[in-house]
């Protein structure tokens, strides 16, 4: 679906991805994660197309991304930026989902529009001004304006912060939906619990180079590499890993293993 | 420190309260954490500790608040920031000068405060939040973290006795999180009265007292342990509560443990003497 | 990198006097620019002023060409100007079809070029000596309202704010298919709205936390002192001794017919 060779990208102010490899397949589910300035948001924009690799190669289905525009890439490779208000311009949320889709010339835009509005749950504030939607809600209409353009590959950027649980919890149950009807998730976080939650596979990222790519269970379970990256795990893991059940993240499963090895 | 007596706001007569009969205090050398969903009101009451609200935001205000004993009703709100400092959220939109040195500088400027003195507060500020090297940097170089420790050190050079802070670290990477969140204990130890208000309780369980808002309405108030124990209820309002804290709410139910722990060091401390009992 | 600022940091004579002279050092030469049409006069200023930059700025020749490089087509256009349209008098040294290239025109074409080149060059030698916070002081000092000058201050604070908020707000948009370039005049124009919106609503949105951020900080409180001063010191005076005669000296050449052309 998405190969990724030797990629490298410099920055005027000096700092590299140096030598980035890895291959993506279809339905996958990917947690980007690193500290702050460890090149993940440099990576993906890449992916997508609004940096232009120095070298190496991105294979989007077997073709060359670098000859295509960033609009084109976007039919494959759909990118929520973090900040919904960076992005909110129309005057009702259906005018503003279909931007895109017009943008890219799409047919049957009224009828994507509301599918995907009814999908991200927004269909009842499709006259409503985006401007006057919560915070929780803003951020499922700026997944609604790249879903609607049909992505194969869906690109998270700490897609919950800032919202308080209940906004949370819905979001990731629409980006459950999304895993199960086959889409790729890519998400960037520093949300080890949900990415946890989402992702069987992370790419651990430092000095804007890889630095391990594997499944979850392998990464959270080596302390060497968490300490390399600097990683802070929450209280829960932390504990858990302290009481040898690996590490855990969801409390309810922390006690049930306590309960079976103590009863 | 900080008095609410019965405060009610709205901000026209046609909308709903935004709060309503809110009575609280905050002690001297207090620490309380607030938390609460969305639109509960927290970012209000922040608002009216120093008076913006209703001075700057106007609306349809009731209730008494008094800080250090004065009603600010009847005080400028230049006189109340001298003894309450307000962090807010976005802290590029709290670096308005062109260098660290002259943000940290613009408070006590304003309060009238001799030359010298300033420089040596700039000195004290900037190394309590360990940012002396900044001192001649502009703001657009700093990051997210950074920028909000300036924020806290711009406050700090005024000398105030109580500091507010509303959400601080809610765009934040996790490790500036933790950076701030120490810098802000290490104030109230140092005897600040310090007010946090966050949605994600994490950083607020080490505080003395929790108030927890939902739409518009104390609806808890009280020690960490006695607000936790009650995860249900926090969870069923939309308050995030800390994993570690609902694992050991668990065991409380099922009778393992006499109280919840609410970190890694209370946990061992805990388990520990609960293993040792079940060995008797 | 952009440079919001034209500020180079050293340590020279030019840096260490106060800004208030140099504000006013900076309107002598630039009236003494006007007072000349000869190109050798002008051109001397030119060069004077590239060279008082090097010795008592200690500014680079090479740095000083470069902050003049966008500026070149605005004067290779004057020149042309005059060349093209210029005086009826001279002798024709180069006519093609109706064109008549004359020899004064081409003086004066020179002379003009070096006039504007030492014009933006005095008001340089103020910005690239003096931090913008101590422009801003200087007015203040000179009887500019504290508020005014405040408001200055914060406008150039927040130029590089908004001009990276506006890369974010493209970017968003650009991976939502938008193409700025494609289309004609009418249609780009139109593609700027998605732009432009947001950047205008964060504004509002920024102005109105700063308005809150300004007075938790006891702004209005009457008494207010300044951290930083401005002293007039010796060397000032010598410097604008120096500026004052020299001034005289153009004066009195000018008066006296010197370096003026006759056309």
């Amino acid at each position: 679906m998405l190969k990724v060779e030797n990629l490298c990208y410099e920055y005027e102010s000096g700092f590299k991805l140096k030598n980035i490899n890895f291959e993506v397949k279809g339905g996958e589910s990917i947690g980007i994660i690193g500290e702050n300035g460890s090149g993940k948001t440099t990576l993906v924009k890449n992916l997508i197309g609004l940096l232009r690799l120095k070298s190496g190669r991105i294979l989007l289905n077997g073709e060359d991304a670098s000859k295509m525009s960033v609009a084109e890439i976007a039919r494959t490779i759909g990118f929520v930026f973090q900040n919904p208000d960076n992005q909110i311009f129309a005057s009702s949320v259906k005018e503003e989902v279909s931007f895109g889709p017009q943008n890219l010339k799409m047919d049957k835009i009224e009828e994507i529009v509301n599918d995907v509005l009814k999908k991200t749950d927004l269909f009842k504030y499709k006259e409503s001004h985006p401007f006057k939607l919560s915070g929780g809600e803003k951020q499922r209409l700026a997944l609604a304006s790249i879903l609607v353009m049909n992505p194969k590959i869906l690109v998270l950027d700490e897609p919950t912060s800032g919202l308080d649980l209940r906004n949370a919890r819905k979001l990731i149950e629409i980006v459950k939906n999304l895993q199960e009807e086959g889409r790729t998730l890519i998400l960037i976080s520093h949300d080890m619990e949900l990415v946890s939650d989402l992702c069987e596979r992370i790419i651990l990222m430092k000095s804007g180079e890889i630095i391990a790519d594997g499944g979850i269970k392998d990464i959270f379970d080596d302390s060497n590499l968490l300490e390399k990256t600097r990683l802070d795990l929450p209280e829960i893991a932390k504990l858990s890993k302290i009481l040898e059940f690996g590490v855990v993240f969801d409390p309810g499963e922390l006690y049930r293993k306590w309960r079976v090895s103590n009863d | 420190m900080i008095n609410f007596k019965e405060v009610s706001f709205r901000y026209s007569k046609n909308q709903g309260h935004v709060l309503r009969n809110i009575s609280f205090n905050v002690k001297k050398g207090e620490f309380l954490g607030i938390s609460g969903p969305s639109g509960s009101g927290k970012s209000t009451l922040c608002l009216m500790m120093n008076g913006i609200i209703p001075k700057t935001i106007e609306g349809e205000f009731s209730g008494e608040v008094y800080i250090d004993g004065e009603d600010i009703a009847e005080k400028e709100i230049y006189e109340t920031s001298e003894k309450l400092g307000l962090i807010l959220q976005n802290p590029e939109s709290q670096l308005f000068s062109m260098t660290v040195e002259e943000e940290l500088a613009f408070g006590p400027e304003n309060l009238g405060i001799k030359r010298e003195e300033i420089g040596d507060r700039i000195s004290w500020a900037l190394k309590l939040v360990g940012m002396e090297r900044f001192r001649e940097a502009f703001p657009h170089q700093l990051s997210g973290g950074e920028k909000q420790k300036i924020a806290i050190a711009s406050l700090l050079t005024m000398k105030p006795e109580i500091l507010v802070l509303d959400e601080p670290t809610s765009n934040l990477d996790p490790k500036s999180r933790i950076e701030i969140f120490k810098i802000v204990q290490k104030l109230n130890r140092k005897g600040m009265t310090v007010v946090v208000v966050e949605h994600e309780t994490n950083f607020i369980s080490s505080a003395d007292k929790i108030l927890i808002l939902n739409e518009g309405e104390i609806v808890r108030y009280g020690t960490p342990k006695e607000i936790f124990r009650e995860a249900d209820f926090l969870k069923e309002i939309g308050i995030r509560v800390p994993e570690i804290v609902e694992f050991s709410n668990y065991l409380l139910k099922e009778g393992y443990i006499d109280d919840i722990f609410l970190s890694v060091s209370e946990a061992l401390e805990v388990l520990n003497v609960e293993s040792r009992k079940s060995l008797l | 990198m952009i440079r919001y600022t034209m500020f180079l940091r050293r340590k020279s004579i030019l840096h260490s006097i106060d800004p208030r002279s140099k504000i006013i050092l900076s309107l002598f030469l630039f009236t003494v620019c006007i007072f000349f049409n000869n190109p050798i006069y002008t051109g001397t200023l030119f060069f004077f002023l590239i060279i008082s930059l090097k010795i008592f700025g200690k500014i680079e020749i090479k740095k000083t060409l470069s902050f003049l490089k966008p500026m070149l087509p605005f004067v290779v256009m004057i020149m042309l100007l005059w060349i093209l349209l210029g005086s009826e008098k001279g002798n024709v040294i180069y006519q093609i079809w109706k064109l008549k290239i004359k020899d004064v025109n081409i003086e004066m074409a020179f002379a003009m070029g070096f006039r504007v080149l030492a014009m933006i060059l005095s008001t340089f030698l103020l910005l690239m000596t003096t931090e913008q916070r101590d422009l801003v002081l200087a007015l203040v000092k000179m009887k500019l309202p504290y508020e005014y000058g405040l408001t200055i201050a914060i406008a150039l604070r927040y130029v590089p704010t908004l001009a990276s908020l506006a890369v974010s707000i493209m970017d968003a948009q650009k991976a939502r298919g938008l193409e700025l370039e494609k289309g004609n005049i009418l249609e780009k124009i139109k593609k700027y709205i998605p732009i432009l919106v947001p950047l205008i609503v964060k504004s509002i949105q920024l102005a109105q936390e700063l308005a809150i951020a300004i007075e938790t900080r006891a702004f209005g409180k009457p008494n207010r002192t300044f951290y930083r001063d401005l002293k007039f010191k010796f060397k000032d005076l010598v410097f604008l001794s120096a500026a004052v005669i020299f001034f005289v000296i153009c004066l009195y050449l000018r008066i006296k017919g010197y370096g003026v052309l006759d056309i």
